[in-house]
């Protein structure tokens, strides 16, 4: 047992040596997934931030300055879904300097309050609450009779999608409608105070009236009805993840396959030139050399793992992505990786053994590893994908590596809810194994 | 003692239209210099990788120093060496470090192993380069590197496959002393070459082999007086074999 131990250690330094000489390998290994994880990570998180939070930057033109302004700033402020400036390049924007920074995408749409728009509008409720209160036979208010509408203008940016711009128009209808609510209750509640007070023959002053009109306005959302949200199980939210939380994982899942080439190739360059002959009339060394093989592969997954880590957790941040955050899930998280690096590993001794030339296997493995990729939500969010592609991730161990990854940094989930992923990669790490062995014991 | 002995030795591969061997009988004393003859698809390799377990035969036995070679351990196994026709080393790892690699696998370690790398390489005359990645050697180096590692854990019984193919004449010849030298320090050598000019220098019996048979068999002076009109070892396979091209 000692001897053949030994024999392990002098495989994995022979391993290690040689991947050290491989400038190709490792590049395949670390430079490539660091070149992946860095740009995909940034070119995806602005697209990613309006998946997962929808976000638009919007710039008000307040040429009114009346009290329209601030309440719709402030409405579509408390809506979460847009960021609201009034400044470009820190000066007040013009229409014309607002509509320009939206055709060049700085911003994703400009509103404009024309000079009046606020006394109108309070006008036209009056005018309204007057009518109705005169005539209360009249029946509901039009907007026939209530006078011209106020119109303001709103320019969005031609590249949003149609969802997108929906989600915008009904965000600020929602807003608008409440500025409405607002100028006919206060119209209404000063008219009929007005009316009351002058009946009782103690008229109030209108500043008095005024402000009683304004008082139910004053609770604010939520006093009479109220929205209580919950997840829909025990666990935390089922959230989409962010640019960061999805691709560090994604992509050192990827990285970590990418030792099939590698690995493959050097099993099929052993076998071709006459090394694994010599390795075979040892007693002990073909197994010997196998295990090391997949010590050593299983090294470095643990050190791609832990560079991926690290870039998203201190590099990612300094390109402006919020840093990557393993939570306190890290334990289960390296379980997942191992298992992960696991079935990388008898992936690459399948190819290796199936594949008859370097080539082949790097061709095969790469194909592979990009398709069983993207079907399993490594490109792209799975929950951006067709139905069908979502289904069909149930094949792709990248896919259950992801999903165990995601369910450990994004639903709360601990070891045992990754189990079920956890068991596939190892039963698909000991196929392949299964096969590498089978290929070989055939060709004796 | 019998160092290896065949009896009826048989390899039919999954799909192939002829039997590589049909039944192959030899043995080889130990301490002899035994040469395997043939001409292309002879069954020299075949014959080859069955003596050393790397395939195993369709019928027939092997038994190496009067032990059976599927069931012999690794005592027995541990003395044979083998110098595949390949240059089978690690391309990116140097002379030293492809033989250290070799000598821990057969279980050498420490000063043991220091020592055997350093007496593999004085053999080959490789220790000035015995730092430089394989790759990067010439081909006669690299066929000195390829004998040294099959001579790293000592082995009494030395399988040589064509180990002079595509060498310059200093190389073939600083291999050839080598295993001259062993051969006088006790190895058992078993050697294929089409190099029949060296095979009559260097051993002590030959068999020729075609059709994965043995036609003939015996010291190759004798061999040649056998044979009429034979001055050669080369005129005495080409009147056993033919003189028709192979693939």
């Amino acid at each position: 047992m000692t001897r053949f131990l030994r024999q392990i250690a002098a495989s994995v330094v022979k391993e290690a040596r040689t991947l050290a000489r491989d400038r190709g390998g490792l590049l395949v290994l670390f430079g490539m997934p660091t070149a992946l994880v860095l740009v995909v990570t940034v070119v995806q998180e602005r697209a990613m931030r309006f998946v997962a939070a929808p976000n638009a930057d919007l710039i008000i033109v307040d040429q009114d300055g009346g009290d329209l302004g601030p309440t719709l700033r402030a409405g579509l402020e408390s809506a979460g879904v847009f960021t609201v400036t009034s400044l470009l390049d820190g000066i007040p924007a013009t229409e014309e300097s607002a509509r320009e920074a939206v055709s060049h995408g700085r911003f994703q749409g400009v509103l404009v309050l024309r000079d009046g728009t606020s006394a109108a509008a309070r006008e036209n409720a009056q005018h309204l609450a007057e009518r109705l209160l005169s005539d209360p036979a009249a029946g509901p208010p039009t907007a026939m009779q209530a006078g011209p509408a106020s119109r303001l203008s709103v320019w969005l940016d031609p590249v949003l999608t149609a969802p997108y711009v929906k989600l915008i128009r009904n965000v600020s209808a929602g807003v608008l409608q409440g500025a409405e609510i607002r100028l006919l209750v206060e119209a209404f509640t000063f008219e009929m105070a007005r009316r009351a007070s002058q009946r009782l023959g103690a008229a109030l002053p209108d500043a008095v009236t005024r402000g009683l009109a304004a008082a139910p306005m004053a609770a604010g959302p939520g006093t009479l009805l109220a929205l209580d949200a919950a997840p829909s199980s025990d666990k935390a939210w089922t959230d989409i993840p962010d640019s960061v939380q999805q691709n560090v994982p994604a992509w050192t899942i990827f990285s970590m396959f990418l030792i099939v080439i590698p690995l493959a190739g050097a099993l099929i360059r052993e076998r071709r030139d006459g090394t694994q002959a010599r390795l075979h009339i040892i007693p002990g060394a073909p197994s010997a050399a196998l295990l090391g093989k997949a010590l050593l592969y299983l090294i470095v997954c643990a050190a791609q793992f832990v560079l991926m880590i690290a870039i998203g957790a201190f590099v990612l941040p300094l390109l402006g992505t919020p840093a990557f955050s393993p939570g306190a899930q890290l334990p289960a998280a390296i379980v997942v990786g191992l298992a992960t690096a696991a079935a990388a590993m008898g992936f690459g001794l399948a190819v290796g053994a199936i594949a008859g030339t370097p080539e082949q296997a790097s061709i095969f493995g790469s194909t592979t590893i990009v398709i069983l990729g993207a079907i399993g939500g490594v490109m792209m969010p799975r929950f951006s994908m067709p139905q069908a592609m979502r289904e069909m991730a149930v094949i792709s161990p990248l896919g259950w590596a992801q999903e165990a990854f995601l369910t450990l940094f994004l639903r709360g989930g601990d070891l045992a809810s990754v189990a079920g992923d956890v068991m596939r990669l190892l039963a698909f790490a000991a196929a392949g194994m299964l096969t590498a062995l089978t290929f070989q014991r055939r060709q004796g | 003692m019998i160092a290896l002995r065949s009896h009826e030795l048989r390899k039919t591969y999954p799909g192939a239209s002829q039997p590589a061997l049909t039944g192959l009988d030899l043995a080889v004393e130990e301490g002899e210099f035994f040469g395997l003859l043939g001409p292309n698809g002879a069954g020299k390799t075949t014959a080859i990788s069955i003596f050393t377990g790397l395939r195993t035969p369709t019928s027939g036995s092997v038994s190496v120093f009067d032990r059976d070679l599927r069931a012999a351990g690794g005592e027995v196994r541990r003395r044979i060496g083998l110098v595949p026709q390949d240059i089978a080393l690690y391309p990116t790892l140097s002379v030293r470090q492809n033989l250290e690699y070799f000598g821990r696998l057969y279980g050498l370690a420490g000063g043991e192993l220091k020592r055997r790398i350093g007496e593999c390489l004085d053999r080959v005359a490789l220790s000035e380069t015995a730092d430089r990645p394989v790759e990067t050697l010439s081909g006669g180096m690299k066929r000195r590197a390829n004998l040294a590692a099959g001579l790293i854990h000592g082995p009494t019984l030395l399988f040589l496959d064509e180990p002079t193919v595509g060498v310059d004449a200093q190389s073939r010849a600083a291999i050839l002393t080598t295993l001259q030298s062993l051969s006088q320090a006790g190895v058992t050598m078993i050697y294929t070459t089409h190099y029949l000019e060296e095979a009559e220098r260097l051993c002590g019996r030959v068999a020729i082999i075609d059709g994965g048979r043995v036609l003939s068999e015996g010291a190759p002076v004798a061999l040649i007086q056998q044979t009429p009109g034979c001055s050669n070892l080369e005129g005495v396979f080409l009147h056993l074999t033919g003189r028709e091209l192979r693939d």
